[in-house]
């Protein structure tokens, strides 16, 4: 029960430190490993859902290209499918937009890549600055990071979560 | 009617809305012919055309327009179920449909497709009398996703080669954006 509870709380600490700092809108697909940051989003400001992780990403390209900061809600094994508009639309645009990206699966098959360091792989090879949420960081402190990345120095950012923080 | 026909007069009907060109061909001969602070073209991201000018849409409220190509729509399925589900979203998505052109045989209900996916209405335009009469009603009056389906059947002199777009220079300053109004419209 007492971890239940943490990681709806550590969903609903990032869910409120996103909002606060002004992301919006979000834009995910379903996903297990991201269901309670999806939910507790959806519950307060609405989360845009589509069907793929590339789709996602576009929509946020088109809004932050017409002046708004929007977040995307990726996992890592999700971002490998991404890679064409992250480099083609993100990247080189220098489209001020969040990633936030929840890392932990497992390998699609045993032994094979680890699609927590392929995602990271991506994000730094990509130009990505990227944040990541450790255990002793202050969620707030770093929220703050990729707020000042996105929306000061109108870059985009990726907040790399462990996926162990909000998974039951 | 040919891909520069159409083009033209997409570009000639949109003198104030942002326009998405999808990747390729299209978006380099829509850029000779005019280039745009309320054009963007994409650069790569196949099937993306629809999910960015979305995201336009969603921002701005206003009419925003999509170029995709018959390829670029069936790689991206999943755009028409997105614009389909936003019913109030004013989303003028064309299609230059240059498969029967191409020599590709049979072509897909793209129509079918979009109206499945909650399109408000589709259109199939044949000549360009028609397709510009369908383009300048509904840019005039869109508020909800609507689909034109526009198909080529005469070729093209060979489109530009790519010249190096620079992408600092596709960031466009869309509504909400510093620098919006644009200053600078060229003449189609």
């Amino acid at each position: 029960m007492t971890n239940f509870v943490q990681h709806i709380d550590a969903a609903e600490e990032l869910c409120d430190e996103l909002i606060a700092a002004g992301f919006t809108p979000f834009v995910s697909t379903r996903s297990d490993t991201l269901s309670a940051l999806h939910e507790a989003l959806d519950d307060r400001v609405g989360v845009l859902t589509v069907p793929r992780d590339d789709n996602a990403i576009g929509i946020a390209a088109g809004v932050s290209l017409a002046g708004g900061c929007p977040a995307v809600l990726l996992s890592d094994a999700g971002i490998s499918g991404c890679a064409d508009p992250i480099a083609s639309l993100v990247a080189p645009h220098r489209t001020p937009l969040l990633l936030v990206i929840s890392l932990g699966a497992p390998p699609a098959i045993e032994g094979g890549p680890d699609p927590r360091r392929l995602a990271e792989l991506l994000i730094a090879e990509l130009g990505i600055q990227s944040v990541a949420i450790e255990p002793t960081a202050r969620t707030a402190a770093r929220v703050g990071l990729v707020r000042e990345i996105v929306r000061e120095h109108l870059r985009p950012a990726a907040l790399l979560v462990p996926s162990d923080r909000w998974t039951v | 009617m040919n891909t520069d026909g159409a083009l033209r007069a997409i570009i000639t009907a949109t003198r104030h809305q942002p326009v998405i060109f999808t990747s390729g061909e299209l978006a380099r001969v829509a850029r000779d012919i005019a280039d745009r602070p309320t054009h963007f073209y994409l650069t790569g991201s196949t099937g993306l055309a629809s999910s960015t000018g979305i995201g336009v849409a969603l921002q701005t409220h206003g009419t925003t327009v999509v170029v995709d190509g018959y390829g670029s729509v069936l790689a991206n399925l999943a755009g028409l179920v997105t614009a389909g589900m936003l019913t109030d979203l004013p989303l003028v998505h064309i299609v230059l449909d240059e498969a029967r052109h191409a020599g590709t045989g049979d072509t897909a209900d793209l129509c079918g497709m979009a109206l499945a996916a909650g399109y408000a209405r589709v259109h199939t335009a044949d000549t360009l009398e028609e397709f510009v009469r369908l383009l300048r009603r509904e840019i005039a009056s869109c508020t909800t996703p609507v689909f034109l389906r526009c198909t080529l059947r005469e070729g093209d002199a060979p489109a530009p080669k790519n010249a190096g777009l620079a992408y600092p220079d596709n960031t466009i300053p869309f509504p909400g954006r510093p620098g919006w109004p644009p200053d600078r419209v060229t003449a189609a």
